[in-house]
C-alpha cells in the first residue's frame, strides 16, 4: 500500500508500522471512579468493520510521526491520512 | 594518560574512500551533527534563532537549507538535525547556548556514519537499495528512508550524481557492505 | 550436427552458431535461438515425461504459458529444474536435461502408470491410499512423490545472488507487442517517465512472429524501430527479459528481471534475478492473449502445438517442427498458419476446420465441418484420425499438428485484486471485467482487441486517457497501417470421444477428470479447480483453465459466462524463492549492529552472540579453556573478586528534554520520576497499559529539564515507538522531545571491588568518584583521558560495586583499550553477555526471560513502584482484581540440590503431587551456573513465592523428559542487602 503522508507525500507501507484502531487516541480519565471500566474498555473492546476504518499508523523507517489512517478494510482506499498530534489537538483534549 | 584516539565508525584510523565502477563512496568522519527540536510553543524564538544562529529559514519536509557548510536537515515534525563541516567545535554546546529553552539539543555527530556517494551511476545503484524516487530528487531534497532495511537519511546534495547517507553509526558496516555490493552489481 | 528442420530465414543470427547439450546429445543452434526453437530445429520433439502418467510429451508453445516443455538447465549447484524450454534462450554450452524419466527419456519405467490411469484419475489418492492408516505417511506418501512430481534440486546452495530494487514511473505498460510499443511510444514522445517491460529477450511480442507489415515495414523491423526510439528517450525504460508477476495496493507492480539467465554464469557481482517494485502512478496491461488448443482423444503427443506456437517457431526461428504437418482449427488462424507454413515450404497435409461454413482454402486440402478425434504414434505423433462432417472417419499422417481453438486475453493481472473476467461471445473468450486494479488500462489482445492495427490504435488510445488523468495534454500521433482483419470463430472446446482428452498437460488433467468432478459434485469452478487440479500447476492453467470450464459448462448444462473463471493469483509465471529472498540471506539476511569495542573483542578472540541485530561478545576464551563454562566461570569470578569490565552500549538510550520531561516519564513509567534530583540516577519500570510490564531500566536526570532513558536491549525500538505514542497520541500538549541517544555513546560496565581504582585511573582528577562525592545511584557529565568528554552513572547490574562509563562512539575503540591497561595491575578481566547473565541471576535481576509479557510488577515483588499518586500507563488496568490476588505468582530464587540442574522452562510442582496442569504451580524462566554457590540456580515464578523460601519443589520439563529438585529461596543469591553496591 501505499500512504500518503501530510508532510512527506506517498510512501510505502512497508515504511510504516501499525497499531490499529484509532479508538486508542481517546485514553480514558484514570481518576475517575468508573476509570476501572472505562480502562477495560479502552484496553479490549474495538470494532472491526469490513469498511472505513479510522487505524493508527507509525513512520517508523521515516519521520516517527504517528498517523491516523482512515482506509477502507475491504477494498484498502485509504480515504485520509492526518497527523495523529494534529487529530487529538484539534480534538480539543489537550 | 593519553587522550583517547577517534576511530571512523568503519573502524579506521582514516575514513574509508573507494571509486567502484562510476562510483566514488567516500566516508565522512568529520562532521559535526546535532539534533534541534523546537521547544512547544516557542516557534517565534526558535525560528529567530534559525536565522541568526545559522543563517537559513528552516526547511520544509523532505528538505535540506543552508549552505554546503552549514545545514539543517528536516527529520519530522518540529525536529531537525543540524550538520557542520570539519572544525566546528562543540556544535551542540554552541547550539544550546544560542538557542535557549526554545530548543531541546543533543549531540548526534556519534550517532551516524556518512557516505558520500558521487558519480553518474548513483541512481542506478541506490534503486537497488532504496524506493526513494533518487532519480528526481534535486539538490537539497532529503528523504529519511530504509536504505537496504536500516533506517538512514538521503540527502541530495547536487541532483542525479551526487548524495550523503546517514545511517546508524552502529550498523557502519553492514550499511557500508550493501552500498559498495550494490556498486559492484551494476 | 545438422540442424534437419532449420528453414531460411527468420530472426536468429547464423553468424552466431552455438553448442548444446539435451540429454547428453550435442546439438546445434544460432543465437536469438530459445532452447525449444533449437530442439525443434533439431528435430527433437520429445522432450519430456508428464507429471502423473509419464506420458511422452513434447513443446507445445513459444511463450511463457508452456505446460510441457520443463527441463533442467545446468549442473552442479545451478543444476535449476522445471525450466521452460520455451523461454530458455540458447548460450553456448547450454546443459539441459528432460525430467521425470527413469532409466530414460525413449524409456521410461513409470511409463506403466499409464497403462493404470484407470486407477489415478482426480483425487485417486484420496480413494486409493486410505487404508492401514499409518501408511500414508511412511508409505504411500513417499512412493507417490518419488513417482510424481517434475524436475528436483540440486540441494546445493545456489551460488548465484538476487537482488530486489524500486523504480518509479508515470507509466509502467506491461507487454512490448503492438498495444504495448504503441502505448509506450505515445507516453515516451509525450515526456512522461515510461518503464516497458516484457518477458521476451526482444521487442514485438507477436509482431516477431507474424508474417505482416506495419506501417510499410515488416512488422518485427517497425517493432526494431520502435524498441530504438523508446530506448533513445531518456525518459523512457525499457526493461526485456522482465515479467511483471504481480499488481498490489496503490500501483505497487512486482516485475522480475532476469538479468543474467540468458548467461552461461552471471557476470562478477552481478545478480541472476532483480524482483522490482515498480511504483507506477498509472499502468497499461498489453500482456497479449494465449492461443488455446482443441481437446480430443490422446490430443498430448509431441508434435502437437498451438498454430500460433508453430508460426512463431517457423517464422521467427526458421524451424519447422515436421516436414508434414496438419492443422485442426475453428477459426481463421489455421488457415493463416497453413499460409505461413506454406510460405516456409513446409507440406500441408490438410485443413481440419470444425466449421462447415470454414472459408475455402488455395493452400492444402480443407476438411470443413470436421474434427480431428484422435492420433497415434510412438513418442511422437504419427497419424490423426478426422471425423468428417458427414460422420466418415479419415486417416492421416502428419509429424505434426498445430492447433487453434482460438485466443483467452492474458487477464491475469486485472484479477491480482479480485477482479472478476467476462464473457465476450464474438471472440469466445473472457476479457477484463469488473475490478481491474484502480489505474490499470488495458490495452490489446489482452482485451480481446485482436488485429495489429486495432491494437496498435488501442495501445494509443489507452495511453493517452492515462495520460490525461495524470493531467498530462498530448498530441494525437498517426498510426502506422497494419493488418486489420477481424475474428471469426465458432466455439469447439472438444472432441467427444472414449479415451483420454487432456485438458491441461502439465497436472495430467483430463476431459474424464471433469466428468467425474462433476460426477461427484465439485461443480463449482474453485471446487473443480481443487478437486481435479486443473490449472494449478506452475503454468496456472494458461492453456486449459478454460478448455476446463467450458468442458464443465457443458455438463451443468450453464453458459460459460454463468460458469465464471476461477481467481488467478501472483506471480504470473512462476518465480524462484531466491528472487524473493533478494539479498537477505545468509549474514546478510540483516543488518548487523556493532558494539564499539566489536574490533577490539575480535582481536580478543571473543566468541559472539546475536542478540537481536547486535553481535555482542558471548564470552572471552583463554587459552587452554576447553568449555565455554571455563571461560564464563573465570570470568564471573574474576569480576566479583576484582574487576570486569563489559561492553553495554546496545542498551537503548533515549534523550528526553522539555519543560515537561519529568510529567511525561511519571506518565510512562509506573514511579516517579520528575521528584529525581539532578545528578541521580533511578530505576523505572515501565507498564502496558493492560497493566503487565513492557520493559525495565535506569533513567538518569542530566538537567533540570533532561533526561537519558535506557531500555532493555531487546526492547529499544519497541520503547521509543511507545514513547512517541504517547508524546503525540496521546499528550501532544506536553512539551517533550525525544532522540535516540543509542549509537552515540559507547559505554562500558566496569564492575567488582576494584571498579572504583581502575576507574580513578581514567578518569580526569579534577573530578571526585569517591564514594561520597559519587555514591550509589549519581550520575554526571565528566571527562576521562586528558579531556574527553564522557558520562559516569553508578549503577550496577552484577551486584557488584559498578560503573558505566559513556564516551562518544569515536572514542569506544581507545576507551575499552584504555580501560584494560588502566586495570592491569588489578588483574581486569572482559566478560561477555554470559558472565553478565549468570551474574544478573545471582544478584536476581530481571530481564526479558522474566518480562515475558504476562508479569506485573506485584509479580516481580515491585507492588510498590506503582504509585498511586498519579495516572500512569498501566497503574489502572495493574489493580485488576486477579492481578492483585494474593496467591498470584512471585519472584523466587531456585536452587537445585543433589547436582540436579535448573533449566528454564521447567514448570514447578510440590512434592508430593500429581504432575498435571492442575497442580502446576509455576516455571522456571532463567537458568545459569553459578560460580559463587556452586550449584545451579535460577530464577521463576510460583504462587505465593514470597512465603516460600526453603521449599522444595520439583521441576518438571515433560518436552525434554527432564525432571530436578530445587529449594526456593530468595531470589538475590548475592549480597541480599546490597552493600557491595553501595561500597
Amino acid at each position: 500500500m501505499i500512504i500518503e503522508h501530510p508532510l512527506l507525500g506517498p510512501r510505502d507501507s512497508q515504511e510504516f508500522t501499525c497499531l490499529g484502531d484509532a479508538s486508542l487516541l481517546q485514553r480514558p480519565d484514570a481518576s475517575a471512579d468508573d476509570a476501572a471500566e472505562t480502562f477495560f474498555d479502552y484496553q479490549y473492546l474495538r470494532d472491526n468493520p469490513a469498511g472505513t476504518h479510522r487505524e493508527l499508523w507509525y513512520h517508523e523507517m521515516g519521520d516517527r510521526s504517528w498517523l491516523v489512517v482512515t482506509r477502507d478494510t475491504a477494498t484498502h482506499e485509504i480515504l485520509a491520512v492526518e497527523l495523529a498530534s494534529d487529530v487529538v489537538t484539534a480534538g480539543g483534549r489537550s | 594518560m593519553a587522550s583517547l584516539t577517534a576511530i571512523t565508525a568503519l573502524g579506521g584510523i582514516t575514513a574509508y574512500d573507494e571509486t567502484i565502477g562510476g562510483i566514488r563512496i567516500a566516508e565522512i568522519a568529520d562532521t559535526c551533527l546535532a539534533s534541534l527540536a523546537m521547544r512547544r510553543g516557542r516557534m517565534a524564538d526558535f525560528e529567530k534563532a534559525v536565522g541568526k544562529v545559522l543563517g537559513t529559514d528552516l526547511p520544509a519536509p523532505g528538505q535540506r537549507a543552508g549552505t554546503d557548510a552549514h545545514g539543517v536537515i528536516w527529520m519530522g515534525p518540529d525536529q531537525f538535525l543540524v550538520e557542520a563541516e570539519t572544525g566546528a567545535t562543540d556544535l551542540a554546546g554552541r547550539l544550546a547556548a544560542s538557542f535557549g529553552a526554545a530548543a531541546s539539543i543533543t549531540d548526534q555527530s556519534d550517532a551516524w556514519v556518512r557516505f558520500d556517494i558521487t558519480g553518474k551511476d548513483v541512481p542506478a545503484m541506490l534503486e537497488r537499495l532504496s524506493a526513494a524516487d533518487t532519480r528526481l530528487m534535486q539538490g537539497g531534497a532529503a528523504v529519511r528512508t530504509p536504505v537496504h532495511h536500516m533506517l538512514c537519511v538521503l540527502v541530495c546534495r547536487d541532483a542525479y550524481i551526487g548524495f550523503t547517507i546517514y545511517g546508524p553509526r552502529a550498523s557502519a558496516q553492514s550499511l557500508h557492505h550493501a552500498l559498495t555490493t550494490a556498486a559492484a552489481s551494476l | 550436427m545438422t540442424q534437419v528442420n532449420r528453414l531460411d530465414g527468420g530472426l536468429i543470427d547464423r553468424e552466431a552458431p552455438l553448442d548444446f547439450t539435451f540429454d547428453g546429445r550435442r546439438y546445434g543452434g544460432f543465437a536469438g535461438d530459445t532452447l525449444a526453437s533449437a530442439l525443434l530445429a533439431n528435430g527433437v520433439r520429445l522432450v519430456g515425461r508428464s507429471f502423473k502418467y509419464h506420458r511422452p510429451r513434447g513443446i507445445i508453445s513459444a511463450g511463457s504459458e508452456e505446460p510441457n516443455a520443463l527441463v533442467e538447465l545446468r549442473e552442479g549447484a545451478r543444476r535449476e529444474p522445471n525450466s521452460r524450454a520455451t523461454m530458455t534462450e540458447l548460450h553456448d554450452g547450454l546443459v539441459a536435461r528432460s525430467q521425470n524419466r527413469f532409466p530414460s527419456l525413449g524409456f521410461d519405467l513409470m511409463g506403466i502408470n499409464d497403462r493404470f490411469s484407470a486407477f489415478l484419475g482426480a483425487g485417486f489418492y484420496y480413494k486409493t491410499f486410505m487404508w492401514p492408516k499409518a501408511f500414508w505417511e511412511r508409505v504411500y506418501e513417499p512412493l507417490i512423490r518419488q513417482a510424481a512430481g517434475l524436475g528436483a534440486l540440486s540441494g546445493d546452495p545456489d551460488p548465484d545472488v538476487y537482488d530486489r530494487g524500486f523504480r518509479h514511473c508515470d507509466l509502467l505498460v506491461i507487454g512490448a507487442g503492438p498495444a504495448g510499443l504503441m502505448a509506450a511510444l505515445t507516453a515516451g514522445r509525450a515526456g512522461a517517465e515510461v518503464i516497458l517491460v516484457d518477458e521476451d529477450f526482444c521487442a514485438g511480442g507477436r509482431l516477431t512472429m507474424e508474417r505482416e507489415s506495419v506501417g510499410g515495414l515488416s512488422g518485427n523491423e517497425w517493432a526494431a524501430q520502435a524498441a530504438a526510439e523508446l530506448a533513445g528517450l531518456p525518459n523512457v525504460r525499457v526493461m526485456p527479459r522482465s515479467t511483471a508477476i504481480g499488481i498490489f495496493d496503490h500501483g505497487i507492480y512486482s516485475v522480475l528481471e532476469r538479468v543474467s539467465d540468458h548467461l552461461p554464469v552471471p557476470r562478477a557481482g552481478t545478480p541472476r534475478q532483480i524482483l522490482w517494485r515498480v511504483y507506477a502512478k498509472r499502468a497499461i496491461l498489453a500482456a497479449g492473449a494465449t492461443e488455446r488448443l482443441i481437446a480430443f482423444d490422446n490430443n498430448d503427443r509431441p508434435g502437437i502445438m498451438q498454430a500460433g506456437a508453430m508460426r512463431a517457431y517457423v517464422n521467427r526461428w526458421a524451424a519447422a517442427p515436421a516436414e508434414r504437418i496438419a492443422i485442426f482449427t475453428n477459426n481463421d488462424d489455421g488457415h493463416r498458419t497453413a499460409a505461413d507454413l506454406a510460405a516456409a515450404g513446409v507440406e500441408i497435409a490438410a485443413i481440419i476446420d470444425s466449421r462447415p461454413d470454414a472459408p475455402a482454402s488455395n493452400i492444402a486440402e480443407l476438411f470443413a465441418g470436421a474434427v480431428v478425434s484422435n492420433s497415434s504414434g510412438r513418442r511422437g505423433i504419427g497419424h490423426v484420425t478426422l471425423r468428417l462432417a458427414d460422420g466418415g472417419r479419415k486417416h492421416l499422417s502428419c509429424g505434426a499438428l498445430a492447433v487453434s481453438g482460438g485466443w483467452n486475453p492474458n487477464v491475469h493481472l486485472t484479477c491480482h485484486h479480485r477482479g472478476r473476467p467476462q464473457w465476450q461471445e464474438d471472440i469466445a473468450a473472457f476479457i477484463p471485467g469488473e475490478g481491474v486494479p484502480p489505474g490499470l488500462a488495458v490495452a490489446g489482445a489482452a482485451r480481446g482487441i485482436f488485429s495489429t492495427a486495432s491494437a496498435l490504435a488501442d495501445g494509443r488510445d489507452q495511453a493517452l486517457a492515462q495520460l490525461a488523468e495524470l493531467g498530462m495534454k498530448v498530441k494525437t500521433a498517426p498510426l502506422p497501417e497494419a493488418d486489420d482483419a477481424p475474428v471469426t470463430i465458432t466455439p469447439l472446446w472438444h472432441v467427444g470421444g472414449t479415451k483420454r482428452a487432456w485438458l491441461d498437460q502439465q497436472n495430467d488433467v483430463t476431459v474424464k477428470d471433469v466428468g467425474l468432478a462433476h460426477q461427484e459434485n465439485f461443480r463449482a469452478v474453485e471446487h473443480l479447480k481443487r478437486y481435479t487440479t486443473l490449472g494449478m500447476a506452475g503454468d496456472q492453467g494458461r492453456t486449459s483453465n478454460v478448455l476446463g470450464l467450458a468442458v464443465m459448462a457443458e455438463l451443468t448444462g450453464k453458459t460459460i459466462a454463468e460458469t465464471g473463471t476461477t481467481i488467478y493469483r501472483p506471480p504470473y509465471t512462476p518465480t524462484p524463492i531466491a528472487a524473493f529472498a533478494g539479498r537477505s540471506v545468509g549474514r546478510d539476511f540483516r543488518p548487523t549492529r556493532l558494539p564499539p569495542s566489536h574490533h577490539w573483542a575480535a582481536e580478543q578472540g571473543a566468541v559472539f552472540v546475536e542478540a537481536g541485530s547486535w553481535l555482542r561478545a558471548q564470552w572471552f576464551p583463554r587459552e587452554g579453556e576447553t568449555h565455554w563454562r571455563e571461560s564464563v566461570d573465570r570470568e564471573v569470578l574474576a569480576t566479583r573478586r576484582s574487576v570486569g569490565v563489559c561492553d553495554v552500549s546496545t542498551l537503548g538510550k533515549i534523550d528526553i528534554q522539555g519543560s515537561d520531561a519529568g510529567a511525561f516519564l511519571d506518565l510512562v513509567y509506573s514511579n516517579m520520576f520528575s521528584t529525581l534530583p539532578v545528578g541521580k540516577t533511578r530505576y523505572g519500570l515501565m507498564l502496558r497499559e493492560d497493566g503487565m510490564v513492557m520493559d525495565d531500566g535506569t533513567t538518569a536526570r542530566l538537567g533540570e529539564t533532561h533526561y537519558l532513558m535506557t531500555t532493555t536491549t531487546a526492547n529499544a525500538v519497541g520503547v521509543y515507538r511507545h514513547l512517541e505514542f504517547v508524546r503525540q497520541c496521546l499528550r501532544p500538549d506536553m512539551d517533550v522531545q525525544l532522540i535516540s541517544a543509542t549509537d552515540s555513546w559507547a559505554q562500558f560496565a566496569v564492575a567488582g571491588p576494584n571498579a572504583r581504582r581502575v576507574l580513578q585511573v581514567v578518569v580526569d582528577p579534577q573530578h571526585d568518584i569517591s564514594n561520597e562525592a559519587f555514591p550509589f545511584m549519581a550520575c554526571g557529565t565528566i571527562s576521562v583521558c586528558g579531556g574527553v568528554m564522557a558520562r559516569l552513572f553508578r549503577i550496577s547490574f552484577s551486584g557488584e560495586l559498578a560503573y558505566e562509563i559513556a564516551v562518544p562512539s569515536r572514542y569506544g575503540d581507545a576507551m575499552i583499550r584504555a580501560l584494560m591497561a588502566a586495570g592491569d595491575a588489578y588483574d581486569i578481566t572482559p566478560y561477555g553477555t554470559e558472565a553478565l547473565g549468570v551474574m544478573r541471576v545471582e544478584k536476581g535481576h530481571v530481564t526479558g526471560n522474566e518480562l515475558n509479557g504476562t508479569i506485573t510488577a506485584r509479580n516481580l515483588g515491585m507492588a510498590k513502584m506503582v504509585s498511586t499518586k498519579k495516572d500512569s500507563i498501566g497503574a489502572v488496568l495493574a489493580g485488576r482484581e486477579a492481578l492483585v490476588a494474593e496467591d498470584g505468582l512471585c519472584l523466587v530464587g531456585l536452587q537445585a540440590i543433589d547436582g540436579d540442574n535448573v533449566t528454564a522452562g521447567a514448570h514447578l510442582f510440590a512434592e508430593g503431587t500429581p504432575v498435571d496442569p492442575a497442580h502446576d504451580e509455576g516455571y522456571v524462566t532463567s537458568a545459569a551456573w553459578s560460580p559463587h554457590i556452586g550449584a545451579s540456580i535460577g530464577l521463576g515464578f510460583i504462587a505465593r513465592g514470597a512465603d516460600r523460601h526453603g521449599e522444595m519443589v520439583r521441576l518438571m520439563n515433560p518436552l525434554e523428559g527432564r525432571s530436578a529438585r530445587a529449594r526456593i529461596c530468595s531470589p538475590h543469591f548475592i549480597d541480599p542487602e546490597g552493600e557491595r553496591l553501595r561500597g
